[in-house]
Order: structure tokens, then sequence, then C-alpha cells
């Protein structure tokens, strides 16, 4: 594919001319930031705005205690349920985008992309609005209640006691579905292209050859989007791994991720050392993930 | 129409479970939008019940000096981010497109890191790097807004240099060598035969840096000092103190310049266009 | 023979209209087991639909079809008893050619997998590829893959196949190891549909060709006399550019 890539001895001058403004501005602006906060990972507060890098181990020794390891396990459990859950809702839709009718298709692209390009606080702050203890949602709820306390009276049964609001925020449950609501749009979008470049023509074959829609569904479409699934699935398990907005709007005291307590570390604790511990291996936790995705991915390509 | 054709095996979106559940979805994702949209008019402070119409907070959002400073500086960051993205991107790109060079892959690669690494370590890494290198924060507007600028361009400008390096892969070589056989200069090359063909992704990664930098809050909220707020820094801290309808007000404007932004877009590149810049 | 032979497909004025759009207009056609039925015309014609048609997988807006003297106009494309060659080969590449052979046999018709693998593997040297049997679709040419296609329809046993455009895709020194298993399944006896551009092999091999325009038939009859003698100004112009183009 790259067969005329030139070398760059034999072209200096254009070649320090696209090249010199990218590299400066990325030594510069990411790998310097990025060094310093990994050098300040082996430090100590030494005064009230002063950090010695001594080149201690306690702000890692500190990272594995049970607080921090519970909260670093229970950060991958939300991430972990929130992509489980955006798979199983934007897998129909994908599909549904992918097998409806060249008209409509751009629409329902559309739809789903539209969110995906507002703004998150907003994004989060609607749904925060809607979850109220006075909002829709809650409303909603109550009608059903009612509903149902009415099924009991016409059965003969004791009507329900009345509808009392429940508290749908500042919990786990609502910090669930805050990062279900803003990722999902991330999830439908690698698993539609991976749809839309699967030769249709597989699934009439199987179809053809006798097999219902569940199994053609798990024996020919699920294996043949599988990257698909494991782009979709890493590109919704790495941000919400790593998200900061929603559990912190929407989370309750319990409900603190990483992010959270690296925020923490930054303002109100002021342990900067100890907040660079953990960034670092916030970041080391999404480099074994990507590695085992490309470890994935070169297997399938030798097989 | 009463005679309609039966469903065929492969036309999953004319099944009603599946007509459903995309139904259910994107009122998941619409109903929380239109709910805050339509209260942004609504006549009384408590948000549920309906009190009939009124722009009297659309009036108080845009009498409410801070908030509209935010928004300018927003605006103007994503406009300066957007600008400087859109040229390191593409010559980020070109670079990895066209040269062979020693530690190409760790450029590559590291290239490719602000889009890895989370928001959240990116910001703390500002924090401590403008603290550490004692960037003056005391600067007329808008130099004042330098740091953050330089913040969203450095998360920014890998995503353009992506899209671009996208496009690059359909350009036809010999176009350029049959510029440079009839007399052009390498600089002509690219300005008259390499820059048109990489137009279409110039366009796309452009609104996706606007859109990334707009929508920026982690990374905006460690860099900020106390006179430069943008507008999601702002929107946080006003949801953080109490939730009010000019805040529905202002988020409704917001959401409305991303559709006009989006429709924008559409026109310029046909859905089909967007949807692959992703 | 005492009496009339059924067909095996009988199309009773089947239409189909996508949208504004009428791609089969009220075609009847019935075709006898063990025919080899060439359907012919332009491309937008309506073969191709029709082809769909029998196989199930578009609903036709008006009219029936009937396969085996059963109504099956709209019963699923899993629940009939045709196979279908397509295109594209739609071998499924994440599977060799043995569980390519094997999987429905097992899954659909309950077959042990001895048995499947037994019949499988007849089939598969039948079209002559024996030596493949471990192999990736990715491994192999794409008459090879057409072959494997075709022996795994034949696996299932189906009373009829149908063919659409199953060389269109192929480089053209692969066309003729397809053609030549195809004319050894209709030598066989099996009942075949075919949409084709290989005129020659058609003229040759069919006992009956169709000729569609814009949804209708607009001839139908032996090889001989489509090919030789055209009744039909469209097919006279048809057949002239398909031998200018040099297919026949």
């Amino acid at each position: 594919m790259s067969g005329a890539l030139q070398d760059w001895k034999s072209q200096k001058k254009p070649f320090a001319a696209v090249v010199t403004a990218p590299v400066f501005w990325l030594a510069l602006f990411f790998v310097a930031p990025m060094a310093i906060v990994w050098l300040y990972s082996f430090g100590q507060n030494a005064g009230p705005a002063d950090i010695e890098i001594s080149g201690t181990l306690d702000n890692y020794k500190r990272a594995t205690e049970w607080l921090y390891v519970s909260i670093f396990l229970k950060s991958f459990a939300v991430a972990a349920l929130t992509t489980l859950l955006c798979l199983i809702i934007g897998f129909p839709v994908a599909m549904a985008i992918t097998f409806a009718a060249p008209k409509w298709r751009p629409w329902l692209l559309l739809g789903i992309m539209l969110p995906f390009w507002t703004n998150l606080l907003i994004r989060t702050y609607a749904l925060m609005a809607l979850m109220g203890s006075n909002g829709y949602m809650n409303k909603g709820l109550g009608g059903l209640w009612e509903g149902a306390s009415w099924l009991r009276t016409l059965v003969g049964m004791q009507p329900l006691e009345a509808w009392t609001p429940v508290q749908l925020l500042y919990n786990n449950f609502a910090v669930v579905l805050g990062l279900v609501y803003v990722h999902l749009p991330f999830m439908v979008l690698p698993l539609y292209s991976a749809l839309d470049r699967l030769d249709k023509s597989l699934i009439e074959a199987s179809l053809d050859l006798g097999a219902g829609h569940f199994k053609t569904f798990m024996q020919i479409v699920v294996p043949l989007a599988a990257p698909g699934i494991v782009a979709g699935v890493m590109i919704t398990l790495i941000p919400a791994l790593g998200a900061y907005l929603t559990p912190d709007l929407m989370g309750g005291t319990d409900s603190q991720m990483i992010a959270n307590v690296i925020e923490r570390q930054f303002k109100r604790a002021n342990d900067w050392p100890f907040g660079a511990a953990l960034s670092f291996l916030l970041i080391y936790a999404m480099f074994i993930l990507i590695a085992f995705q490309s470890m994935r991915a070169n297997k399938v390509k030798e097989a | 129409m009463f005679n309609r054709t039966p469903i065929a095996p492969l036309e999953y979106t004319r099944k009603l479970w599946m007509r459903s559940w995309v139904g259910l979805t994107m009122l998941f994702l619409y109903a929380p939008l239109i709910v805050l949209m339509v209260f942004s008019f609504n006549d009384s402070k408590r948000n549920v019940v309906w009190k009939g119409f009124t722009l009297k907070y659309y009036e108080k959002a845009l009498n409410n000096d801070s908030l509209v400073e935010a928004l300018v500086n927003s605006l103007t960051i994503a406009a300066l981010a957007t600008i400087v993205s859109l040229v390191i991107g593409a010559l980020a790109a070109v670079a990895l497109w066209r040269f062979r060079f020693p530690f190409k892959g760790l450029v590559e690669g590291t290239m490719s890191l602000p889009i890895i690494v989370p928001e959240i370590c990116l910001g703390v890494a500002f924090l401590i790097f403008f603290a550490k290198v004692d960037w003056p924060t005391d600067l007329p507007w808008p130099l004042n807004l330098s740091a953050i600028t330089i913040a969203h361009i450095t998360f920014c400008f890998p995503f353009v240099a992506m899209v671009v390096r996208a496009r690059l892969a359909s350009f036809n070589k010999e176009e350029e060598e049959a510029a440079k056989d009839l007399g052009a200069t390498e600089w002509q090359a690219f300005r008259d035969v390499l820059l048109p063909h990489i137009r279409p992704a110039l366009v796309a990664g452009a609104l996706l840096a606007f859109t990334l930098s707009l929508d920026d809050f982690v990374i905006t909220f460690f860099t900020s000092g106390p006179d430069t707020i943008t507008f999601p820094v702002k929107v946080y801290s006003m949801v953080r103190f109490s939730v009010t309808p000019e805040v529905n007000a202002a988020s409704t404007i917001l959401i409305l310049l991303t559709v006009i932004l989006t429709f924008i877009a559409l026109k310029l590149q046909g859905v089909k266009g967007i949807a692959e810049t992703h | 023979m005492t009496q009339a032979q059924q067909p095996i497909i009988q199309i009773r004025n089947v239409s189909k209209r996508f949208g504004k759009v009428t791609a089969v207009d009220n075609i009847s056609l019935d075709i006898l087991a063990g025919e080899f039925f060439v359907l012919l015309g332009p491309s937008g014609c309506g073969k191709t639909t029709l082809l769909r048609m029998i196989a199930g997988f578009e609903m036709p807006t008006e009219g029936q079809i009937i396969i085996d003297g059963q109504d099956m106009s709209l019963v699923p494309p899993n629940k009939r008893p045709v196979n279908m060659v397509f295109q594209s080969y739609a071998v499924f590449p994440h599977m060799n050619v043995t569980e390519n052979l094997n999987l429905a046999q097992i899954k659909v018709l309950g077959r042990s997998v001895d048995d499947a693998k037994a019949r499988g593997l007849k089939m598969l040297d039948r079209v002559g590829l024996m030596v493949h049997k471990d192999k990736f679709p990715g491994q192999l040419s794409g008459g090879q893959q057409q072959r494997v296609a075709i022996a795994r329809a034949l696996a299932m046993s189906p009373k009829l196949m149908l063919f659409d455009e199953p060389t269109s895709a192929l480089d053209p020194e692969l066309v003729g190891e397809v053609l030549k298993v195809m004319r050894d399944l209709a030598q066989g006896g099996m009942t075949m549909i075919v949409v084709t551009h290989e005129m020659g092999f058609a003229r040759e091999v069919a006992s009956k060709v169709c000729f569609l325009y814009e949804g209708v038939v607009h001839e139908e009859g032996p090889p001989a006399q489509i090919f030789g003698d055209p009744k039909q100004e469209r097919t006279r112009a048809f057949l002239k550019r398909i031998i200018e183009a040099g297919r026949l």
C-alpha cells in the first residue's frame, strides 16, 4: 500500500516543512506535560506549593490500598455494565439502520449522530432534569404505579398506597443510565459500519440453507461483525472507564469513579503526586485493554 | 396503504419489534433534550408544569454577562483551536502519508495518544504543566485564553490528522507527479493538486475539531482560571448551584447551534461523508 | 406418461413493486421437474427479483408462487425446499469448506455428524474440490468458492436449485469450471432456474429459455427457437447487443 513512500533524506525541505510543527507541538504540549505528571507520581509534597521528585514509590503503594483498589474495580464494573447495555441496546439499532430502506438510512444515522455532536454537559443536564424527583420519569413511574393500584382494585384487592416520588438521581443506577445515554452513539456507529460492510447475501445464504433468524444471527452475523463489536466495545469502555462528569453530577457519595478520585487529589485534597500516580495507573489500564484488543486482532489476522 | 407487500426476510427495519426498539432508543436519546428545549420557554420557575410561553429566560440568559462572556470565550477558543488544529493536523497527515523517516512509528503512536488518554489525565497534565512553567494568567483577552486553547489544540489535531490521512489514502500520486512533470514546484503541486483533494477531509476535520473544543468540559475545567470561564464550565457551576430555567435557555441556544453546524456539514458533505469520519 | 406432469414451480400472476417501480409485472410461468430453465433479459428486467421471490428473499406484492403443489408465496426462505447459488458466492468466510458444507445439514436437517460429513464430501467430490476440504474460503479462487457454494446447496438435497448470475463475479478463466459443474448437474436431472449472461452455455444446456423485458415475459420457448429464430423485436435487439459484446 505504501510502496510510494519517499525517504525524508531525498526531500529534506518539504519534509522539514510538514513535520516540524506537529512534532514540536506534540513534544512541547503533550509529551512534556505527560512526562511531568509521570515524574510527579514519584514525588512527594515538600511544602504548600512545592513538590519534590524524590523517586519514592509511596504514591503507588498507597494506590494499592483497598479503598482505591475497590474504586478501580468499581469503575471497571460500571464501565463494563455500561458497555454491555450499550451493546444490547445498540445492536438492534445498528441492524435496523443497516437494513433500512436507502432513503431512510441517512436520517436514522443522523438521528444517532446528532446527540453525539451535542454538548456532553447539556445532555447530562437534560437527562438529570428528566430524572429529578419532579421530573417526567418520576411522573411516568407514578402513572404506572397508579395504574397498578387501579388494577388491584379491579380484582378486589386493596389499592396500593399513594405514589411517593423515588430518588432516581444520585445513585449508581443514575450513573450507569447516564453513561449509557452519553455513550450509546459511540457503540452504534462502529457496529453499523461493520454490519454495512457485511455481504448481505451471506445472511440470505444462511436463511436459504434453512437457518432461522436467531441461528443466522448467532452463527453468521455476530462472528462476521466481530471486528465492529470489538471496536464498539473499546470505544465505549475506554471513555466510560475514565468518565468524570456523569458520576460527578449524577452519582451519589458512593458512586465515585476513578476520575473523581483523581480530580479530588488536584483540587480539594491537594495531593498532586498521589493524583499523578492514579492518573498513570488509569492510563496503564487503558494500555492493557488496548493491548488485549490488538493481540486479538493479530490472532484473527493469522487465522 | 391497505395492500402492503408482506415483509421480506431481510427487511428487519419493517418488523414491529425492531421499529419499536429503534423508536424507544430515539425517544431515550431525544426526550431529555426536547423536554429541556420546550421548558426553556416555560413561564415557571419549577420545571415540570407548563405555565405558558415566555422568552424571559432567554432575555435573562442574554443579559447574564458572565454567561454571554463564557459563550464568547467558548466560541473564540473553538475557532482558534480549529484553525491551528487544521494546519498542524493536515501537516502531520501529509508527513505520515508521504515520508519514510526514522522513529516514524514512535511519532505515529504518540500522536494517537491524546485520543486514547482519558480526558481527566490530560486535564491533570495541563494543570501541572501550566503551573510548572508559570504560564501567565493575567493577560488581556483573548490572550488569557491561550492555555485552554493550547490544551484544546493538543486533543483536536490528532483527530484532524486521522480524518485527513484517511482521505489521503485515496489520493492518486500520479496526479501530483503529473503536475510536477508539467513544471509545478513542490509548493504549487501541494496547493493546486493535493489541497483540493483533501478539502472534504479538511471540512470534516474542522467541524470535528470545533465540536470537540466546544464540547470539552473536563480538560477546560483543569486549565481555566477564574477569569477564563467557558460555556460548559459556566453551565457546570450553574447546575451545581441550582437548576434554573436560564440554563435551559442557554443550553437550547447551544443545541440549536450544534444542529445548525451539523446541517451545514450535511450540506457540504452529505450524511454518508459525516458518518465515515467517525 | 399417463397424465400431464405436475410442474414443480407454478408462478401465478406474480407482481412485485418497489414503491412506484414495478419490477415484475403479472408474470405466470410453469417450470417442470428436471428442467434447466434460463431467465434472460437486460439488467433491471426483473429476472433477479423473480428468482429472489422463488427463493423467498422478496415477497410478491400480488400473485402466488406454488412450489411442489404448495402455495409458498409468503413462506420464509428457510422453510422452502429450494436452494440458491449467489453471484457473490456467499460462502461463509469464517468457516472452512467442510464446516460450510456440514453446518446446515446438522443444525437444520438434523443429520448426524457422520452422515453430514459423508454427504458433504460426496458433494465436494462431485464439484471436484475434495483436496480443498480443510481450506478457508479466503484461500480459494472465486471459481472454487462458487463450486463450494453449489456443493453446499446440493448437500441440502433441494428439490430445486436457483442460480443468480453465478459466473458474473468471476474472472473469465474461472467461468468454465463453474459452468461444467452446472452442466453435470443438469445432466443428473436436477431442476434448475438460472439467471445468466452466458448465452452460449444457455443455448447448449437449457431446456427452456424465457426472455424478460421490463418485468414482463416477452418470449418463452426452447433455446433453439429463442436464439435461432426470435419472434419478438426486443429479443432480437437484446441478442444482437449480446453478440456484439462477444458473449455468444
